[in-house]
Parts: C-alpha cells; sequence; structure tokens
C-alpha cells in the first residue's frame, strides 16, 4: 500500500484515540477534583464546609498523566522489545500505569483529608475513596491507553525519531495540560458554585464557600463528573483530537510536497501558521458573538 | 521555627540527617549497581530510594512556607536541575579523561562528580530565587542545593540501577539514548514532590510524611524494576511498598477525627 495512506490512517487514529484520551482525563480528573478546582475542595473544609468530594491532591495534572503514561510507555517499550505482541504490551503497560494512578490516589485523599481533619472536622469517608477509586482508575486506564497508542503510532508509524518512554512521557504532559486548561473550566468555577448566579467568577469573598448538596443527598465527586460529561469531557476530547489531528498535518503536507528536508520544514511552518490563524480568528469570531448575545454580567 | 503558610507539627528527625543518610545510601547504591551489575536493580534500586525520601523531606521543610500550588513545581525545579547535572557530571569526567589525559580512574568518582555539580547548580539557582526573583523564604538558597543534590542522586541512582553502572558509556547506551532518564525524572519527581503535596495542612505530621515518602519511592523501584522485567526486584519491591503503604493509611485512618463508612455530614459543634 501506498505509505503515504498509511501514515494518513496512522494520522487519523492517533487523533481519534487523542479525542478519547482527552475527554477521559477530563472526566477522571472531575471524579477527583484535581487540579484547579482542588484548591476550592481544599479550602472548603476551613469554611465549614464539610464535603463528600474526592481530594486528588497527586500534583498538577500534567505532571501527573506524565507520569502514568511515562509509565506504560516504559513498561510497554520493555515488553516489546522482550518479543510480546504490541497491544498486548500496550494493555500491560496501561494496566501497570493504572495501578500506580490507584495508589498515588488514594495516598493525596488520605493525605489531603487527615492534614485538616481535626482542626476543621473534615471526616475521611472511606466510602467516598472505594466508590471513586474504580472510575477514577477506570478513566485514567482509557485515557492512559489511548494516549500510549498515540505515541506508539507517532514512533512507529509518524517517524518520531525519540524513543517511545520519552514520547509518552511528552504525550501525557500534554493531555494533562490541555485537561487542565479545557476541561476546568466546565467544572470549577461553575459546579462548585452553583448556588451563585451563573458567570459572576468565584469572589475572594466566596472562595471556599462549594456547593456540599447535590440535586439528590450530598454531592460527590462522582456528580461532577456526570455533570461535566455533557459538555466539559466531550470538549476536551475534541480540543485535543484536533491539536493531534491538525498538528500533524503540517509534517504530512511538508512530507508530500517537499523535496529535502529544508524545504519540507518550511512548507510544514507555513501549513502550521495558517491553521494558527484561522482558528485564532474563529475564535475571535466565537468570542464576539458570545459578547453580542449574553453581554456583560449584570447583578441583577 | 515559625513557618510563614503551613504551620505544622515538629520534625520528627533533623533534616540534615537525612539528607546525610539518604545521600550517603544513594551513593552507595550506585557503586553496589556499578560494581555488582547482576544486583544493581534489587540493591542499587533499593538505595537509591533514600535520595528521594531525603528529597521530600526537605521539600516539606521548604514548602511548608505556605507555598501550597508550588509544591509540584519545586520538585520538578529539584528533577531539572537533576537531569542537567547527572549529564554534565557523567559527561565531565569523560571529557576530562580525553581531552586532559586524567587517569581513567576519574570514572569512578562520577557519583561525587555529580554531587558536586548539583550542589554548585543548586546554590546559584537558589541565590536567583533570591536576587532577582526576590522570594523571601529564608531557607530558600539551603534547600534549592539540597534539592538539585537529591535530584541528581536519585536520576543516577535509577538510571545505574537500570543500566547497570554509571560509566558514561553504560548510562548513555543504557539510560539516556532509550529515554529511562525521562521517566527517572518523572517517576522520581512524583516521589520527591507527592508526599508532602498530599498530607499538607495544619494538621500534617512528620512521621506521616515520612511513611508516604518512603512508600513513594518504594513505588518508583517497582516502576523501575517492571521496566527492567527484573522479577525479583519487582517483588521485593511491591512487597516493602505494600508494608510501608498499609502502615500509611493505618497511621492516617487513626489521625483523623473521624472516619466514616456512610454518606452523612456530622453535625457542627459551633
Amino acid at each position: 500500500m501506498d505509505p503515504t495512506l498509511l501514515v494518513l490512517g496512522a494520522l487519523a487514529l492517533s487523533g481519534a484515540a487523542a479525542t478519547v484520551a482527552g475527554c477521559a482525563e477530563d472526566l477522571e480528573s472531575d471524579v477527583g477534583s484535581q487540579s484547579n478546582p482542588n484548591s476550592q475542595v481544599q479550602l472548603g473544609p476551613q469554611m465549614g464546609n464539610i464535603h463528600r468530594y474526592f481530594n486528588k491532591a497527586i500534583s498538577g495534572e500534567p505532571v501527573s498523566y506524565g507520569l502514568y503514561v511515562a509509565v506504560a510507555g516504559a513498561v510497554a517499550w520493555a515488553l516489546i522489545n522482550m518479543g510480546l505482541s504490541v497491544p498486548i504490551a500496550l494493555v500491560v503497560g496501561a494496566g501497570i500505569a493504572a495501578f500506580i494512578h490507584g495508589a498515588y490516589a488514594v495516598s493525596a485523599y488520605l493525605g489531603r483529608i487527615v492534614g485538616q481533619s481535626k482542626n476543621f472536622g473534615q471526616p475521611v469517608y472511606m466510602d467516598v475513596v472505594l466508590s471513586h477509586l474504580g472510575p477514577i482508575v477506570g478513566h485514567g486506564f482509557i485515557a492512559v491507553f489511548c494516549m500510549l497508542i498515540a505515541a506508539y503510532l507517532a514512533t512507529s508509524m509518524l517517524g518520531n525519531p525519540f524513543p517511545l518512554p520519552l514520547v509518552a512521557l511528552i504525550f501525557g504532559i500534554t493531555v494533562g495540560a490541555i485537561g487542565s486548561s479545557t476541561g476546568d473550566v466546565h467544572y470549577g468555577a461553575e459546579r462548585e458554585y452553583q448556588k451563585y448566579p451563573f458567570g459572576g467568577g468565584v469572589p475572594v469573598a466566596n472562595q471556599g464557600d462549594i456547593d456540599i448538596k447535590a440535586e439528590t443527598g450530598i454531592r460527590n465527586g462522582m456528580d461532577s463528573s456526570y455533570f461535566c460529561s455533557k459538555l466539559g469531557g466531550p470538549l476536551t476530547g475534541l480540543t485535543f483530537g484536533l491539536t493531534v489531528f491538525l498538528g500533524g498535518w503540517g509534517d504530512i503536507i511538508g512530507e508530500i510536497v517537499g523535496g529535502d528536508l529544508i524545504s519540507k520544514s518550511v512548507i510544514a511552518i507555513i501549513v502550521g501558521i495558517i491553521i494558527v490563524t484561522i482558528t485564532a480568528y474563529l475564535n475571535r469570531v466565537i468570542e464576539v458573538y458570545a459578547r453580542k448575545k449574553y453581554g456583560p454580567y449584570t447583578d441583577r | 521555627m515559625s513557618h510563614g503558610g503551613g504551620g505544622h507539627a515538629a520534625e520528627l528527625y533533623p533534616e540534615n540527617q537525612v539528607i546525610l543518610f539518604g545521600a550517603i545510601l544513594a551513593i552507595v547504591g550506585m557503586y553496589i549497581s556499578q560494581f555488582l551489575p547482576h544486583v544493581s536493580m534489587l540493591i542499587g534500586g533499593l538505595l537509591a530510594v533514600g535520595a528521594t525520601v531525603a528529597g521530600a523531606n526537605t521539600t516539606r521543610r521548604v514548602a511548608a512556607y505556605g507555598l501550597g500550588t508550588g509544591v509540584p513545581s519545586i520538585g520538578m525545579v529539584s528533577l531539572g536541575l537533576g537531569v542537567i547535572s547527572t549529564l554534565a557530571g557523567v559527561l565531565l569526567a569523560g571529557v576530562a579523561i580525553s581531552q586532559f589525559n586524567l587517569p581513567n580512574e576519574l570514572l569512578y568518582g562520577i557519583p561525587i562528580i555529580v554531587a558536586v555539580v548539583s550542589i554548585v547548580l543548586g546554590f546559584i539557582v537558589g541565590k536567583l530565587t533570591v536576587n532577582p526573583i526576590g522570594m523571601k523564604i529564608p531557607i530558600m538558597v539551603e534547600s534549592m542545593t539540597k534539592l538539585s543534590l537529591m535530584g541528581a542522586l536519585s536520576i543516577l541512582g535509577f538510571c545505574a540501577a537500570y543500566a547497570g553502572g554509571f560509566y558514561p558509556d553504560v548510562i548513555i547506551g543504557g539510560a539516556v539514548k532509550n529515554g529511562i532518564i525521562g521517566l527517572a525524572f518523572i517517576a522520581a519527581g512524583m516521589a520527591i514532590l507527592h508526599p508532602f503535596n498530599a498530607c499538607l495542612g495544619p494538621n500534617e505530621s512528620h512521621k506521616r510524611t515520612l511513611l508516604l515518602a518512603i512508600a513513594c519511592g518504594f513505588i518508583t523501584w517497582f516502576i523501575f524494576s517492571i521496566v527492567k522485567l527484573d522479577i525479583l526486584s519487582s517483588v521485593v519491591s511491591i512487597l516493602l511498598w505494600g508494608i510501608v503503604y498499609r502502615e500509611f493509611v493505618n497511621q492516617s485512618l487513626k489521625d483523623a477525627c473521624c472516619v466514616l463508612y456512610t454518606p452523612e455530614i456530622p453535625k457542627k459543634d459551633m
């Protein structure tokens, strides 16, 4: 088969894998309230709000996902070198990463909750630990496995010159960064502060005054994930999938058109600039449209 | 000692004692990895845990000044300095031998050279954080120096354990070109930054943080054992991790104000 077609297929597959990974990553971080919303969950008990959120303060999402995907990538790389078939090696690698993820998640919850338990009367909810661990590790496994597929395709099909463990580390940091920057917008300020008027942001006076009641009963991390699975998760997936997919087009067009390495690189850079210009223009159009339609926030 | 934002309990062991202990363990581990390559992961990996535990302990001390979200950042800085010093130290020894006709025995001193480079680098970066950047933490220079040293020792420790030695040709071929140093960067970094990042708060205790630091060190060792496909080390490391982690969980449950198994919010006393 024509190698260009194979490369196009690999690019499409890694874009699709990145979409799934971004979505799963965001929903996973919402179950555990990782990253930006975490500081508000941490402040909750200090403001008298005893909560049942999962306080997953492993580290920022880029660092923690860098770890999981690097672990998965290194294990898979070792197993492939040993002669194991690629799909099984990728699954085993992602499985080891899921175990590491679970271990760090539980210690983060226990550490953070017990760290302010006696002063502020925040109990340790063992049922929260046990019920949330499954969704956290499960979503994490999906995200890590999909990123690992993308990293493997990058090294084996798309001509990335670096070894798999290193590419996996970089891809993990990327998915964590996108999940943190795109996904948290849909969870942090709005979901934790639903009792305040929409669009008002979080003034300092309200910090830590998080919602502890759900639609029925007491709110926990799974309610947040359910809420975010409507818009936040898919949007994160779309963002990350588009980043990977559009980012790859520069190289592909350079590969098809260009002759030597310099002209290939120049074409790739020009295509990249064109894509960035178009997306920046579209962003501006959407922003202006939203401002005209909804106007500034008014405290009626 | 007064702490800006953390205000945590007293230290179980003095920091310098932990640093000294961790550094000696890690350096001994590197020599064992070099001279007994068949047990490099089993013993070298185990002793490299000393460096991550000491690094986590220093992170606790400096981050207790109220860094909050800066805890992961300072851990990453530590490992960033560590990667640079490790590569610089390993290559410096090789260059010194080939360019200045120094004796080959200089290669035995690579762990010491790496340690010296990392101390110098950490001291410079610590000075920079105080002077142009203007951080007001009194122990900043000292802590950056220690963190840089521990970052370098943990990276070289785990890389030497993986590659089976710290000679330039062994470590460049066996742990740098295949990207394992990237895994050492992030996994050892997590072992250094996670314990205090997880345990911080007004009721933080040194015992819990240290237990978690040891558990995180063991799980990092486990990761490297798995990647090296070393079955004996994997089993030993996961068993040791299980023992320490269990102790951490029990201690946490003991220190909590109450442990509940049902969805209920306790009544406020106020």
